[in-house]
């Protein structure tokens, strides 16, 4: 059974990377273009969320804030462009896993922190 | 405009020479006041001799409590005590004035010389003190007057001394010491006011003549009165020797009448001519006592009289008895006849010995005469000469008072007029600027600082600076100051960021710029000056800069991600197995797009830094971590180029206080530079030890056997944007905001970067940091 993995990011170009890569990696993917589609593709079951920040409406601050309201335990990956420090520190201190600077990290490694993860 | 109050003297009343010259004439007026209790006599005759009037006491004693005591007295107190002295001494001169008029005794009390010589001087001396323009050309033209007035009265005093008198009374002796004093008063005044040293020479020289010529003058009139005398005596012998010649006369006329007539009456002259030669003889006899060489010619006169007398009272005795024949056998005989010629040879012979002493001594008394007509106008031409080098020296002397008070008051306006202008500079600078003393206090305060504080420059000057003006820090609000602290112990210093002007407890202003410590000519460090402005703008700008740069930072980031992930993809042959060329032109892609990635990176750290939004928040951390985090992105590129890396950490240090992120920006930074510019088989060493030079100080080092920065561009390598030309050369890519995020990082975290670079042979960079324990690692400490 392969592992199900949701990616909410608004940029087409980018979800359609991720979402090509991690396919091609043997995964299960979902996709979501903003926050509130987000949230409800969440409730169903997923291993693993690659979160956005930056995203129309609703964005992945409160994605994380409602997950935790509603006490959902998804193992989070923020794929940001936002490199400030303090950003990480919000997300992860609203239970995100990882932080990754998108344009910094090469989609390998992505995938290698997300099998990394997935073991635990 | 600021009035300066006269100041009274400074220092100890009895160290002025005002105050000894006071007392001296203090203690003279009572010596003479004392002469007066004891010596009645002397009230009685006033005016025999040189004595002192009241009037002249009271006036010394007025001018000496002045003097004593002018300096010590603040300008309107002075002035009272002016006035008060003025009074008594114009009271004197009406005084004088009155009692002339109606022509009372009691004017013989007042001199009005003395007097008026004595006001002049108390006005002289008040005005002295009172320190006015006018006031002191004033006092200068009257202490001219008494100064020359002083000169023409020892001038009289010497001239009128030796005929008041004659001869020296404790009276006289204490009005001389008393214009001694004067005089002394007058040269240290003259002194003060016209500060030459001719004046202190010339009453030298005029008081030691004073006592010179009074001394010879007392001597030569003791032998001028004596030559008088001698003549006067000599007169007076040839008189008496006149007056006995003429009683012989008569007594011979008498008594040839009687003998002649035998009447009665010729014997009543006869009788008392007889009885006065006697007396006379003996006087003659007692002027002549001290001339040896006349004593025997008197007894031999006296003798011969007395025979004479002696023959005619026997003639006389024979006429009464009847013997009138023998009488004119006697008278026949000629032996009276005899002595009587030889009487009068001998009356001849003194008064011609007599004569010719009356001719020595008179022409001695002429030259006794002469000599003190000589030494008087000797010393009068002396003293005029003198009076007239002090007059002339003491004209030239004001002339050059004016002259310097005319310059003086030039540069005054100068000054006054720099000082305007500099006010007007200062009012119309747009920042803020005030000056503080070496102690804190506000010299200056400008239209500017009035403008953003509300605070009014009178309000202001003179107080401490922390009184009103409250630096504090714009985050906790406590104060922070130590700029002006720095610039008070003699170094420039700027305003950190995040500094706050408190205005009130509600308004607080941001402010920058700097402060400087201000010199005086002699390159002592007088006080400093702040230069400040409301940043509010400022402030605004920069964060919407920020905004700005993040926003567009975030948005380049976007598309560069995809072209990254989907040239990554291609490159692993996730679409499509790929040829040769195909993946050669995708690496350059991929390459190319890595470089747009490091290039937004670095400008938003450089725009970070720049506004200061990347502030140091230190952690315990392990520099050891932290290279090991970066060697691992570095790690593909140091083995592709076989780079030999060593690292020496002193695991003593290892363990720093610091913040991650601003080290993690100077290591990668660095080693990527190290790596970059390190041709192949080179070699990179990483140290961190403690500072040597620096306590509480470690130093990171990375060096490199590179291509090393040309000598020439060294100076350059930290500026923003800049790139060395050899490497440029050899095609090496790179932004040249690398070093500049270094330096800025290492300062923001309170150290600074510099290196040592030889071209072609490699580089050394150091960063040195501040060595600091950790909350919790003090706590265990």
């Amino acid at each position: 059974m392969p592992a199900h993995i949701l990616i909410a990011e608004d940029d087409r170009a980018l979800s359609h990377a991720l979402e090509l890569k991690l396919k091609h990696e043997g995964f299960t993917v979902d996709v979501a273009y903003d926050g509130l589609e987000c949230l409800e593709l969440i409730k169903k079951p997923h291993d693993m969320l690659l979160l956005d920040l930056m995203m129309p409406g609703f964005d992945g601050f409160q994605v994380l804030t409602a997950m935790k309201e509603n006490g959902d335990t998804t193992p989070v990956f923020i794929l940001s462009n936002l490199s400030q420090h303090e950003d990480e520190e919000r997300t992860l201190a609203l239970g995100a896993k990882r932080y990754f600077v998108k344009s910094n990290t090469p989609l390998s490694d992505i995938v290698e922190a997300i099998k990394e993860q997935l073991k635990k | 405009m600021i009035k300066k109050a006269a100041k009274p003297t400074q220092g100890h009343i009895w160290l002025t020479t005002e105050f000894w010259i006071g007392m001296l004439l203090l203690i003279v007026s009572a010596f003479i006041i004392f002469g007066w209790v004891t010596d009645i006599s002397v009230l009685k005759r006033p005016f025999d001799g040189p004595v002192v009037r009241p009037g002249t006491v009271v006036s010394s004693v007025i001018v000496a409590l002045l003097l004593m005591f002018a300096p010590f007295l603040t300008r309107s107190r002075g002035r009272k005590l002016m006035l008060a002295g003025l009074g008594v001494l114009v009271l004197l001169t009406l005084l004088k004035v009155l009692t002339l008029i109606f022509n009372s005794p009691a004017s013989q009390y007042v001199n009005i010389y003395e007097t008026s010589s004595f006001m002049l001087a108390a006005i002289a001396v008040s005005l002295l003190y009172s320190r006015f323009p006018w006031r002191v050309r004033l006092s200068q033209i009257i202490g001219g007057t008494i100064l020359a007035a002083g000169v023409i009265g020892i001038a009289g005093y010497i001239y009128v001394l030796p005929f008041t008198s004659g001869y020296l009374t404790f009276y006289g002796a204490c009005l001389a010491i008393l214009m001694g004093v004067g005089i002394l008063a007058l040269t240290v005044y003259a002194f003060r006011v016209f500060r030459l040293r001719l004046i202190l020479f010339g009453m030298f020289i005029l008081t030691a003549l004073v006592f010179t010529t009074s001394a010879t003058s007392q001597k030569m009139i003791t032998d001028y009165r004596q030559a008088t005398a001698r003549v006067e005596h000599t007169y007076r012998v040839i008189k008496m020797i006149d007056t006995i010649r003429i009683e012989v006369a008569d007594s011979e006329t008498g008594q040839r009448g009687y003998i002649i007539t035998q009447d009665e009456s010729f014997l009543k002259p006869y009788n008392a001519s007889t009885k006065r030669i006697r007396g006379s003889l003996e006087a003659l006899d007692r002027l002549i006592a001290d001339n040896p060489d006349q004593r025997p010619r008197s007894k031999k006169l006296a003798e011969m009289i007395n025979e004479r007398l002696d023959m005619m009272s026997r003639s006389i005795s024979l006429v009464k008895s009847g013997s009138q024949a023998q009488v004119i056998g006697f008278i026949k005989s000629g032996n009276g006849n005899q002595l009587t010629q030889q009487i009068r040879d001998k009356l001849a012979e003194m008064e011609k010995i007599e004569l010719e002493l009356l001719a020595i001594r008179s022409t001695t008394l002429k030259q006794s005469s002469d000599s003190i007509g000589s030494i008087r106008i000797i010393s009068t031409s002396i003293g005029i000469l003198l009076l007239l080098v002090v007059v002339v020296s003491v004209i030239r002397n004001i002339r050059k008072l004016e002259e310097s008070q005319r310059a003086l008051q030039k540069s005054n306006q100068a000054l006054a007029a720099a000082k305007a202008k500099d006010e007007a500079l200062l009012g119309s600078i747009g920042d803020g600027v005030f000056a503080l003393d070496m102690k804190g206090r506000i010299m200056l305060f400008n239209l500017a600082a009035q403008k953003m504080t509300g605070i009014t420059p009178e309000q202001a000057i003179g107080k401490y600076y922390k009184d009103i003006l409250r630096f504090v820090d714009a985050k906790s609000g406590t104060p922070r100051d130590a700029f002006i602290h720095k610039a008070l112990k003699g170094s420039p210093s700027t305003i950190p960021k995040g500094v706050d002007l408190k205005i009130t407890d509600d308004k607080r202003i941001p402010v920058a710029d700097s402060a400087a410590p201000i010199y005086n000519a002699d390159a002592q460090q007088t006080g400093i000056i702040v230069v400040f402005r409301d940043i509010t703008k400022d402030l605004e700008l920069e964060k919407s800069k920020d905004e700005f740069v993040s926003l567009t930072s975030h948005q380049l980031r976007t598309p560069l991600s995809a072209i990254n992930w989907y040239t990554e993809m291609l490159l692993n042959g996730e679409a499509g197995k790929i040829t040769k060329d195909q993946e050669q032109l995708l690496h350059e892609i991929y390459a190319g797009n890595g470089r747009m990635v490091d290039l937004v990176n670095s400008l938003l750290n450089v725009s970070r830094l720049d506004l200061g939004k990347l502030v140091s928040s230190p952690e315990e951390l392990k520099v050891s971590t932290v290279v090991k985090s970066v060697l691992k992105e570095l790690e593909g590129e140091i083995k592709d180029k076989n780079i030999h890396y060593r690292q020496e950490i002193d695991t003593e240090h290892d363990r720093l206080y610091a913040d991650p992120k601003l080290l993690r920006m100077i290591l990668q930074n660095l080693l990527s530079n190290a790596v970059k510019y390190t041709p192949a088989n080179g070699s990179i060493t990483l140290r961190l030890t403690k500072d040597t030079a620096k306590r509480q100080s470690v130093v990171l080092s990375i060096a490199d056997t590179g291509y090393g920065i040309p000598h020439a561009q060294q100076k350059n390598i930290f500026s923003k944007l800049f790139r060395a030309d050899n490497v440029q050369k050899l095609g090496i890519e790179g932004t040249g905001l690398g070093l500049y995020i270094v330096k800025s990082a290492a300062e923001q975290m309170g150290g600074g970067a510099q290196f040592e670079s030889a071209e072609g042979k490699g580089t050394t960079f150091y960063v040195n940091l501040p060595f600091k324990k950790g909350p919790e690692g003090r706590k265990n400490v």
